[in-house]
């Protein structure tokens, strides 16, 4: 759906992206990450063709984005940091000019789905520039979702947003995911990239580090996971049955609770269950301590710092 | 196979025209709704009034009790004013949304540079019309009140001047994609303007100095430059052919009328397509 080859992008002796590699399969949410200034913006501006690359190549729906860039942009809605509308029109209004641009004939019903979806209705001949940040920020989605695209690219889509707003948003983006749509989500808000996307790139100094899914991006990060049990009393053999393990690296032990440091790999909890049913404890939790996405994504980025200072 | 082909392109065409014309109609809307078009008129009306009171004045006090053509002048500032807000509107038209970040919105939409810099440009020929409807009943109450005679051939003469403010349009939106910023497009079009002004009035200056002075022979060379100038004027200032395309359909100079015409869709045309060059290569971004 979007593919992009050794993509670049350099200002005089600036880089701002270098050798992207992105692949974007239809009904995937692919998380954008990266620190202020790391490109993000910049490769969604290449992925337009709002910007033209140094090096390498946009392909959209399996077509180079130079050769029908109209074509291509009636299959992809966008949602970027935008300032407030600088004419008269009503929220219903732009809307409806967008639709209008985009040839979608009749787009009145689409537009009540969406206005309500949004919590919008209510607003909707209000003026567009009279709308607050989040209630622009909203009104940005349905633009960008009035003609139905297969690819959304959204640009900080939850800023400015109240909690009630993130959920509204984030339903609304589930669905068109349902629907078979492929969303490139770019976000500091690493949570909300959590709780959607099915894959992360994470960018630093326009150099994509790591792109895999979350676990994955785990698993690369940390060569052990912490699992915390608990049990109704501690059996006295139960802790020397527990290191004979082979994924058990350290075992902590405190009142009715035992904190085992495990190798990352195999998956030792089944052994583990095992240890505690065969030396009569019983158990009452078991829970994997995970490593969040922002740990994952500082540990990403300060090794990059770390890496290219060695470099120099 | 090409006749699929020619369906495509024909297809293809038909939804860039659509797209052209909904651009337009919003942008009209939005001059229609401001209050810039109807401070202009306003200012176009009464200094059109004080013209023909000047007249008035003239014929009343001079013992002549006659003047050629009273509303010939008063329209053609009208008239001018009108090409002249309408450019102003062109100038900022690109400048100013992509200064303020809203034009790359706009392009997330299916359109690419020929299809905004057409649809600017529609709409400014469409906010000319109706400025000339706006005022053109205020110079006919003028007619009626001075008892002067407007002559049909000036009014039907309105009609072809929407060529000159087609160059005049093209030439904005030129300079509106070719500019850092929006203050550095007018000041680019005042400048471009006064240039054009000072020539013209120079040489109208230089004409009325009579062979009896004694600078007319140190201004010869002047004169004869100014000349030259004058006819790559009619080439260059929508001003110039304004004034060509008004007094020569006052005149029934058919052939003088058509050729300006014809040079003013030639300017028109290098224009726009140096406009959608300049976007393209200057973008949308701020």
């Amino acid at each position: 759906m979007l593919r992009t080859e050794n993509l670049s992008k350099s200002y005089d002796s600036k880089i701002a992206v270098h050798d992207l590699n992105l692949n974007l399969a239809p009904g995937e949410i692919y998380g954008f990450l990266g620190p202020n200034g790391a490109g993000k913006t910049t490769t969604i501006r290449l992925l337009l063709g709002l910007l033209k690359p140094t090096e390498g190549r946009v392909f959209l729906f399996d077509e180079p984005i130079t050769d029908d860039i109209i074509a291509l942009k009636r299959r992809i809605g966008v949602v970027a940091e935008e300032p407030p509308p600088a004419n008269r029109m009503t929220a219903w209004e732009l809307v409806r000019f967008f639709a209008d641009l985009n040839h979608v004939k009749q787009p009145e019903a689409r537009m009540e789905k969406l206005f309500n979806a949004l919590d919008l209705w209510d607003a909707r001949h209000a003026l567009a520039s009279a709308y607050s940040r989040g209630m622009r920020q909203k009104l940005s989605l349905i633009r960008a979702l009035i003609h139905t695209p297969d690819l959304l690219i959204l640009d900080e889509p939850v800023s400015g947003l109240d909690p009630f707003g993130i959920r509204q948003v984030r339903a609304v983006i589930d669905e068109h995911r349902e629907e078979g749509g492929a969303v490139l989500i770019s976000s500091h808000i690493l949570s909300e990239v959590e709780r959607s996307a099915n894959r992360i790139g994470i960018l630093h100094q326009g150099r994509l580090l790591v792109e895999d899914s979350i676990n994955g991006i785990r698993s690369r990060i940390g060569d052990t996971n912490v699992l915390h049990i608990e049990l109704l009393e501690i059996p006295e053999s139960l802790p020397a049955q527990l290191q004979a393990i082979a994924e058990v690296k350290k075992i902590e032990t405190r009142e009715n609770r035992i904190t085992l440091h495990l190798e990352s790999g195999r998956d030792a909890r089944p052994d583990i269950f095992q240890a505690v049913v065969a030396t009569g404890g019983i158990l009452v939790t078991m829970e994997m301590e995970e490593i969040s996405l922002e740990e994952a994504f500082v540990t990403v980025t300060n090794q990059n710092v770390q890496q290219l200072a060695g470099a120099e | 196979m090409s006749a699929d082909l020619t369906k495509t392109h024909n297809r293809a065409g038909f939804l860039r025209w659509h797209t052209i014309r909904r651009i337009a109609t919003q942008q009209s809307r939005d001059s229609l709704f401001g209050w810039g078009i109807y401070i202009a008129a306003t200012v176009s009306v009464g200094i059109a009034a004080l013209l023909i009171f000047n007249s008035v004045r003239f014929v009343g006090e001079s013992d002549l009790n006659v003047i050629s053509q009273p509303f010939l002048f008063p329209l053609q500032f009208a008239l001018t004013l009108a090409m002249l807000f309408v450019a102003v509107e062109a100038t900022l038209s690109i400048a100013r949304p992509r200064e303020q970040g809203s034009l790359q919105v706009l392009f997330f939409a299916p359109i690419d540079e020929p299809i905004l810099i057409g649809g600017n440009f529609i709409t400014g020929l469409l906010v000319y019309v109706f400025f000339v409807v706006l005022t053109l009943p205020v110079l006919l109450l003028l007619v009626w009140a001075t008892n002067f005679v407007l002559p049909t051939v000036l009014l039907w003469a309105v009609i072809p001047t929407i060529f000159a403010v087609a160059v005049a349009l093209a030439f904005g939106l030129f300079v509106s994609a070719a500019a850092p910023s929006a203050r550095a497009a007018v000041l680019i079009l005042v400048a471009g303007i006064l240039i054009l002004l000072g020539l013209q009035s120079a040489y109208t200056a230089l004409l009325n100095i009579p062979p009896t002075s004694r600078f007319f022979d140190a201004l010869l060379f002047i004169r004869s430059i100014l000349a030259s100038l004058q006819s790559i004027l009619s080439w260059l200032s929508p001003i110039r052919m304004l004034d060509i395309i008004l007094t020569s359909s006052l005149n029934n100079d058919w052939a003088q009328l058509l050729k300006q015409i014809g040079i003013s869709l030639v300017a028109t045309a290098v224009w726009l397509f140096a406009a959608v060059r300049m976007l393209h290569r200057k973008g949308v971004l701020p």
